[in-house]
């Protein structure tokens, strides 16, 4: 075991380089980098060049991605062109916030989605079915940021229940009661935002766990309806999951642009789109390098999962 | 069951007390549409969130809004030589920094000449004329003398303009003043001190009690960063910020009356439509005449703006409130009969013209289509072209065919003179590739005019030259929209600038 994840830890890394070096030739190959978002008609062309110089951005594209890769395998993240923060000290205060937005979120979405995944497809055509697919057609089908609006709305303008912008009330920083009031309305927006997919993957994925022998066998014993679900259709239906869980794990990186920036919510999803907007190339590569680092490690994480979980795969070598 | 039940009743019934017992009265919480980050430093920083940062941390020499309105601020008085070449400044004698060490003239000096120095710092071409440079010495601890090698018209804004005076005893010896440690703890002479920076979150200070003009009246001011215009308003109108800037004009009229007070103050940016003369389809000027004649100027602006108290018709190249403003020009008022004159001069078919225009950018885009109808009604088509507004502006420095016609619009400086890099054949901004020997002949003469009326005339030539020349037509000085909760006094009294949004941060206060 411990070999394997040596073995892919090792394959990964000409991976993030071919990574990055896409990443950076995407772009140079704009026709403007970042100082010429930032420039403005009475500055100067002497300036502009000025500043090139002074980032190096006057060099070819391959020199300043060596010598981005020189600082990267440093540790040293380098300075936003635009903001002339460090993106590591940046990168550290976002990071927290964003997992602390996207993990209940996220949590609450799977434990209701596999409920209702579970009841829909174990009563195939059914009432519950039926209900159950038609909210997760109105849910894939309504934008996140239309509800979020409309929880801001009802929620923080007419009935003055919860915040509106950021994660803390000013002075309160270290409020857990303060935090969790900031928290309620972007969680319950991404739980939105995440239940139709699982709940559809986890339906589909009982009904064929239902067309399998062991479940005719179970019926044939006499096995009650709930025994079936829950003891032994469940287990195989979550395998999957663990897939998907891990897929999503790059998320605590990237964050979720939409929702972040509708709440204000300090995380990496807007500090990365912001960063985009003006090629500032030392976040945006900071940020894609993390991101990858964890599809990578999402990646092997569900396959060591799978191996845990289920004897059959790791006798399968 | 029942307990969690009950936590649940209990904590929607404590929370929203908890958490809506916003920050006491006394903070004022600006929102702004971005994170300047913990960087400010008064030679590099640029960009409308960082300057107003550093705007609440240090403290110019003086504030120069014309000629006969100037802001005293670390300097008591000053004398410009007849010459107009020599400024010296006399320096208030009561200032302090905020680590408690005294301000004196070696401050200024090593501004100004680390200014002189950094090739990129910002405004330091105004400081170079080609090989030579300005000088800049004390003669005593209170005084500070500016030497300029050639007579230069706008010195006075140059030297007060976005110019705030940094701590010698901080910075010197240091080698970079960007990515500088020692900015993330400001030692400065403004209205406001540094105490916490949050990444993506705020930034908060606290009223400076040694503020050479007086403590400010409200004690701590924070900088929000929202990043929603829309849900900002809804909580700008809860209390929850007390002031934002509004995008788009046709919030304004939705907001709360009894929350909040929407104040329109001029930005000094003209608004534009300009042609590009490096093509081939606009070298014609009967074209461009017989376009210009074609819009209608307050349809297209009542059409973008909703409401006339949200904008003033422009007919010249500068903002209506220079002072070297004229109204005695060609200023194409709507005439369907005088364009259908100059469209049948024109020589060979008349093409399509492409408009180039920022995307996402509602009142371009709202712009774009009135004037894409109001040509064709006129008999010219108009192909719309929408593009990133980074790709737009690089484009403009260039010559090419991509568009011919475009919107845009600039914020300059006060004095005229900054205004030739935009029109001057050489000019650096130059975006309509328009040479005129005419005209860059009364930009020249102006940079050198010392009488001033003689100057003033040079300028009114100008705009005129420019106007008879059809290449940009003024459409609007829009005006930036402010909201501010009602709960705040003291507005006017801050005024309400360019850029900054406020001159005085500490003039404000709560009812």
């Amino acid at each position: 075991m411990a070999r394997y994840i040596i073995r892919r830890i090792l394959q990964a890394i000409p991976l993030l380089l071919v990574i990055s070096i896409i990443c950076f030739g995407l772009i140079q190959l704009a026709p403007f980098d970042v100082i010429d978002t930032i420039a403005t008609p009475d500055m100067a062309v002497e300036v502009r060049e000025a500043l090139k110089v002074k980032y190096g951005l006057d060099q070819p594209g391959y020199i300043q991605y060596i010598n981005w890769l020189k600082r990267m395998v440093t540790g040293d993240l380098g300075f936003s062109i635009v903001t002339h923060q460090s993106v590591a000290y940046d990168m550290a205060a976002r990071l927290p916030n964003t997992i602390i937005l996207i993990l209940p979120g996220f949590c609450l979405a799977l434990i209701i989605s596999i409920v209702l995944g579970l009841v829909a497809g174990s009563r195939r055509g059914g009432r519950a079915d039926k209900i159950i697919d038609t909210l997760c057609s109105i849910g894939m089908a309504t934008p996140t940021f239309w509800i979020a609006m409309m929880l801001i709305y009802v929620f923080g303008y007419m009935l003055r229940i919860f915040p509106i912008l950021g994660m803390h009330t000013l002075g309160q920083d270290n409020s857990l009661p303060d935090l969790i009031m900031h928290l309620i309305l972007p969680t319950i927006v991404l739980t939105i935002a995440d239940l139709p997919g699982t709940t559809r993957f986890v339906r589909s994925s009982t009904i064929s766990q239902y067309t399998e022998d062991y479940v005719m066998v179970q019926k044939a014993f006499g096995a009650g309806r709930a025994s079936i679900l829950f003891k032994h259709v469940m287990k195989n239906v979550l395998l999957p999951i663990i897939t998907l869980v891990g897929m999503s794990l790059p998320r605590l990186v990237t964050g979720a642009f939409i929702t972040e920036s509708i709440f204000s919510w300090p995380g990496i999803g807007t500090y990365f789109i912001t960063a985009i907007r003006s090629f500032d190339y030392p976040v945006i590569m900071s940020v894609m390098f993390f991101s990858s680092v964890m599809v990578i490690l999402g990646n092997l994480l569900a396959d060591i999962a799978y191996c845990l979980v289920d004897p059959r795969i790791q006798s399968m070598g | 069951m029942k307990k969690l039940l009950a936590l649940v009743v209990a904590l929607v019934l404590v929370l929203p007390a908890a958490a809506l017992a916003s920050a006491a009265n006394n903070t004022f919480i600006y929102g702004i549409g971005g994170d300047p980050g913990n960087d400010i430093n008064t030679i590099s920083t640029s960009g409308r969130f960082d300057l107003t940062a550093e705007r609440l941390l240090y403290s110019p020499l003086f504030n120069y809004y014309g000629p006969d309105d100037i802001e005293y601020r670390l300097a008591e008085s000053f004398e410009l030589s007849e010459d107009g070449q020599t400024l010296t400044v006399h320096l208030r004698q009561d200032v302090v920094w905020s680590d408690g060490e005294p301000f004196t003239a070696d401050d200024v000096v090593f501004t100004y000449q680390t200014i002189i120095d950094t090739d990129y710092a910002n405004g330091h071409d105004a400081f170079v004329f080609g090989d030579e440079k300005v000088t800049v010495e004390k003669t005593d601890d209170y005084t500070v003398v500016f030497q300029v090698p050639v007579y230069f018209p706008a010195l006075l804004e140059n030297i007060g303009a976005e110019h705030y005076i940094m701590a010698k005893h901080i910075y010197e010896g240091d080698e970079t003043l960007d990515n500088n440690p020692k900015n993330a703890t400001p030692v400065g002479t403004g209205p406001f001190v540094l105490d916490e920076y949050v990444a993506g979150q705020y930034m908060k200070f606290s009223a400076n009690k040694t503020y050479f003009l007086g403590e400010p009246k409200v004690e701590t001011l924070i900088l929000q960063f929202v990043t929603d215009q829309t849900s900002a308003l809804l909580a700008l109108q809860t209390g929850e910020i007390n002031a934002l800037v509004i995008d788009n004009t046709s919030d304004a009229d939705d907001l709360d009356v009894n929350a909040v007070t929407v104040y329109a103050y001029p930005e000094d940016r003209v608004g534009y439509l300009g042609f590009n003369l490096s093509g081939s389809r606009a070298s014609d000027i009967n074209l461009r005449k017989a376009a210009f004649y074609a819009i209608n100027r307050t349809e297209l602006n009542l059409g973008t703006y909703i409401s006339e108290d949200y904008y003033v018709d422009a007919v010249s190249f500068l903002p209506y409130s220079n002072p070297y403003v004229t109204n005695d020009l060609e200023d194409y008022a709507y005439n369907p009969e005088k364009s259908a004159e100059y469209l049948a001069q024109v020589e060979g078919d008349i093409p399509t013209l492409r408009l180039a225009y920022t995307a996402n950018n509602l009142t371009q885009e709202t712009q774009a289509l009135i004037i894409q109808q109001q040509l064709k009604a006129a008999g010219i088509d108009v192909e719309l072209k929408a593009m990133d507004g980074t790709a737009l502006t690089n484009l403009y420095y260039e010559e090419h065919d991509e568009y011919d016609l475009f919107i845009g619009g600039y914020i300059m400086g006060i004095d005229p003179s900054s205004y030739a890099t935009l029109f001057v054949s050489d000019g650096s901004a130059n975006f309509y590739h328009v040479a005129d020997e005419e005209l860059d002949g009364y930009f020249a003469a102006a940079d050198v005019e010392t009488d001033p009326d003689a100057r003033l005339a040079l300028y009114q030539d100008a705009q005129r030259r420019l106007a008879d020349l059809a290449v940009q037509y003024p459409i609007v000085t829009n005006l930036r929209l402010l909201a501010v909760t009602n709960d705040v006094s003291g507005v006017e009294d801050a005024r309400l600038i360019p850029i900054y949004t406020f001159s005085n941060f500490d003039q404000l206060s709560f009812n």
